[in-house]
């Protein structure tokens, strides 16, 4: 990685940082939380690990096959995380295990939508093939 | 019920998530291009070059740690002038599950 791809990397780090600690402090400051803040600084981190990773800070570029291995095995990997990661924020935030005391509805299907979208997705793209 | 679901979480997410990232992170094929490459005077940076893939993928496939598609292996085997058979080797002589 050259100097400036360095410097961009960067950049965008304290570009996150200064998102998310202007959310904090919000947060902290004035008990409120502001989504904008929230949702640019995961955007800031999207394209600090793009660009650190592919140098582009949308993850584009000219990939060749060992990168979309790479890319496909992140992308299984990431699909579980991300369905126990929402669990877990559904579980904690709902302060219960009782599904019968869950109220958040949209989260509670996001969850169930975890489990779902891969056998799904698995039926319809077998069939291309069968 | 929440050891429930805790057990459901823990087979669906986690255990799957353990078994993807634990899944061989080594190739099932064997390969010369080392041998192969030196005795023809390439790079890793200039096969990779031939190949049109990056340095990379080239130092992956030497040490067993990513298989290459057929294609790739063939233009491998095309660069360095030999057959197939004689740079990549199969693991258990190419019979699945030993």
């Amino acid at each position: 990685m050259d100097k400036t791809k360095k410097v961009i990397g960067v950049l965008a780090f304290l570009v996150f940082l200064t998102i998310a600690g202007f959310s904090l402090y919000k947060w902290i400051r004035y008990g409120t939380i502001d989504a904008g803040s929230m949702f640019f600084s995961f955007l800031a981190l999207t394209y600090f690990f793009n660009w650190i990773n592919w140098g582009n800070h949308e993850g584009g570029g000219e990939k060749d096959e060992l990168d979309k291995h790479i890319q496909t095995q992140s992308a299984k990997i990431g699909y579980y995380v991300l369905m126990v990661l929402s669990g877990l924020i559904l579980f904690i935030s709902e302060g219960t295990g009782n599904f019968n005391h869950i109220d958040n509805y949209p989260l509670l299907l996001v969850v169930c939508l975890t489990f779902v979208t891969v056998p799904i997705t698995e039926f319809i793209y077998s069939r291309k093939y069968k | 019920m929440f050891d429930t679901l805790f057990a459901f979480f823990y087979n669906e997410g986690v255990k799957k998530f353990l078994h993807l990232t634990k899944a061989r992170v080594a190739s099932r094929m064997e390969n010369k291009i080392k041998e192969y490459r030196e005795r023809s005077g390439f790079s890793q940076g200039k096969l990779a070059e031939m190949c049109n893939v990056s340095r990379q993928t080239i130092n992956a496939i030497e040490n067993n740690k990513y298989d290459p598609s057929l294609q790739l292996a063939f233009d491998i085997a095309r660069t360095l002038g030999v057959t197939m058979e004689e740079i990549f080797m199969p693991e258990n002589g190419g019979k699945r599950n030993g």
